[in-house]
């Protein structure tokens, strides 16, 4: 369900859907870029704003760039962030001075992913790099940072405010609906308003995140019907929006 | 003529008051002319002509400052000045002797005593105009100003006469008020003699009727048109002359002033300026690239180089520069971190332990005293036991362990997650 982390995913599939099946690959770049750096159309997808996004290559995030996904990330990990970026690595590593982790840019989305697998992935074309390390959100076409599903496990892992929910509640949210306050199980203390938080079962999995409505304080006043937690994203989204993911 | 009397007048007022300022009274006589007119032309002549010898300045002033006895404060002057509140300006008519400021001291002292004279005049008539209670203080009108100030800027130029003009002077053409609206025989109504739902426009006259002249395959619809534009473009020509003529007497209309080196009425006024070599060479650049290749199969000219097209480049990092990047993070990571920094404190959280704290150390003063209280009735009833009850450290020990008991059970109170755990 997860997506694998340590995997450089390389599509091959799309030459077959235009006929291209006698020709390898590497031949039929001879035949088309002649030489030049060419961005071209693939079956990714079109232009945007004159720039073509869809196949726009693995490459660091600019300085905006950074800021926008750090920004979001901070919202949920608080301090925690400078963690997710100082940790050693762990996949593709040899040892523990092979590098640590970074963020790469492919196709709109964002990856964060070892130093090591980064190395790997450069042999891989453009077009034919689907993803590598974990996709922890993307760019919207308005230049904006979303964090998706597949970053849940990182968010977890750092989070400093949480919510857990009553068993009852828990096929709502993974239906994509915001968590009231009958659902809501427990809470970590002092949350904010407007804070990011993780949203966990009652036996500790976690299961999306979202945004906390009201602070801790006033949640206990808050009628049963009212919101808690604004929904963001879940894990039943896998399956629900498996295409886009 | 009335200058005269005033002139006159001034005099034995200067006078006056030199006298009650033991001025010579030659001096304060020659300051005082030029702001008495203004004043004098605004104030009732039969008070000017009654009794010039024995007139108090006071009466002569226009607002009659200090008559009602709340402008001054007696004896340094505030009640002398002129006050014109329009432009909350004061003068004194009087005007300072030299004698008062022969020496530094002397003459700071006076600055000094004149001006608070002034401003006390200003604010007793500012108090008196009635006022409304605003959202900050009170607010009041302030009457029209009473001195008239010169013009600031010189009076525009006349403007020479057009064509038109020029040529009715000649023939002794008269304009002659004619009526804006004409009546319409064909709309049965008044319409504008010009402009938008004129009358008689062309515009509603949908058949023509043809004439002999006409020639075949000429719409006389679309010659209307032309000749209706032919007419406007004339028009325009000669107001443009005009406007040239006026621009030479320098008498252009403000409303054109600003676009005026936009329209052809400046001739060569504007003289041309001369490129500079990077514009020169801006220039060059644009039109050797202004082809369908951008300029890559034209032929070059001896000792012509390629011109660098300026452009914004988007500065990347290299895939795997791993370093540069690692600083780049580090850099924005340090920014949020430090923008965000000021809430490494959670207030709330802050608050609320130091309340319970509060709340702990208070009920321990009342337990402790509780149990004095029960100590000394049981000491009392039975002196042997004493000693036993007095086995302090039991109880203390007692209240110590109840506190964080008690606080635990708080705690537990607070989040309802433990409840949840329990099923």
């Amino acid at each position: 369900m997860m997506c694998d982390v340590a995997d450089v995913l390389c599509r091959f599939g799309d030459w077959e859907e235009r006929g291209d099946v006698d020709r390898l690959p590497s031949e039929r770049r001879k035949t088309r870029g002649g030489g030049a750096s060419v961005v071209e159309e693939s079956g990714w997808g079109g232009w945007v704003g004159g720039w073509n996004w869809q196949c726009a290559g693995m490459r660091p995030l600019d300085e905006g760039e950074t800021k926008a996904v750090f920004e979001k990330l901070f919202q949920f990990l608080g301090n925690n962030l400078k963690q997710l970026i100082d940790r050693p690595a762990i996949e593709g590593a040899r040892d523990a001075k092979d590098g640590g982790y970074c963020l790469r840019l492919h196709r709109n989305r964002v990856y964060y992913v070892s130093e090591a697998i980064v190395k790997k992935a450069t042999n891989v074309g453009n077009d034919n790099l689907a993803s590598l390390g974990t996709c922890i959100g993307k760019f919207t076409h308005s230049s904006k940072f979303r964090l998706t599903v597949t970053c849940l496990e990182l968010l977890a892992a750092h989070a400093k405010y949480k919510v857990w929910l009553k068993a009852s509640a828990e096929m709502s949210f993974l239906y994509g609906n915001h968590v009231v306050k009958s659902g809501l199980g427990r809470i970590t203390e002092s949350t904010p308003q407007y804070q990011g938080v993780v949203v966990y079962s009652a036996s500790d999995i976690p299961l999306g995140f979202g945004v906390a409505a009201h602070s801790t304080q006033e949640c206990r006043k808050l009628d049963p019907n009212a919101i808690v937690v604004l929904h963001q994203a879940d894990v039943g989204e896998y399956l629900r929006q498996e295409d886009d993911l | 003529m009335e200058m005269g009397g005033e002139v006159r007048e001034s005099a034995p007022r200067a006078d006056l008051a030199s006298s009650a300022m033991a001025d010579p009274p030659g001096s304060a006589g020659a300051d005082s002319p030029p702001l008495d007119n203004t004043r004098n032309a605004a104030k009732p002549p039969q008070s000017d002509a009654a009794e010039p010898p024995t007139m108090k300045l006071k009466d002569l002033l226009p607002g009659g400052v200090g008559q009602d006895g709340h402008g001054g404060d007696g004896g340094d002057g505030s009640e002398m000045m002129t006050v014109d509140l329009g432009h909350l300006m004061v003068c004194d008519p009087r005007g300072p002797h030299p004698s008062r400021f022969a020496t530094e001291e002397d003459a700071d002292a006076t600055c000094l005593e004149l001006g608070r004279a002034a401003i006390q005049a200003l604010a007793a008539k500012l108090f008196e105009v009635p006022s409304a209670p605003a959202a900050v203080g009170r607010s009041a009108t302030l009457p029209a100003p009473l001195t008239r100030l010169p013009r600031e800027k010189p009076l525009p130029k006349p403007k020479p006469p057009t064509k038109w003009e020029k040529f009715a002077k000649t023939k002794g053409i008269k304009n002659r008020k004619r009526s804006k609206l004409v009546w319409d025989e064909n709309a049965q109504e008044w319409r504008r003699r010009w402009g938008y739902k004129r009358v008689n426009d062309e515009k509603d006259v949908h058949v023509l009727d043809a004439k002999a002249t006409d020639e075949a395959g000429t719409d006389p619809f679309a010659e209307r048109r032309k000749a209706k534009k032919a007419r406007v473009a004339k028009q325009e020509k000669h107001q443009m002359a005009n406007l040239k003529e006026a621009v030479k007497h320098g008498a252009i209309p403000s409303t054109l002033q600003l676009a005026a080196t936009k329209l052809p009425i400046t001739g060569t006024k504007e003289v041309p300026k001369k490129l500079g070599k990077s514009q020169l060479s801006e220039a060059a650049g644009i039109a050797s690239t202004a082809t369908a290749s951008i300029g890559k199969f034209d032929k070059k000219l001896p000792g012509e180089k390629n011109i660098k097209q300026k452009g914004t480049k988007r500065k990347r990092l290299p895939v795997e520069g791993l370093k540069e990047e690692k600083e780049q993070t580090m850099k924005v990571l340090g920014k949020i971190l430090s923008k965000n920094s000021d809430n490494i404190v959670d207030i709330n959280k802050a608050v609320n332990v130091y309340k319970s704290m509060e709340e702990r150390k208070r009920w321990e003063t009342k337990r402790t005293a509780q149990e004095a209280r029960l100590r000394d009735r049981a000491s009392g009833k039975k002196g042997k036991k004493g000693p036993v009850g007095s086995g302090s450290t039991e109880m203390k020990g007692k209240t110590g362990g109840v506190g964080p008991g008690r606080k635990e059970k708080g705690g537990r109170r607070s989040t309802k997650g433990k409840k949840v755990k329990r099923k």
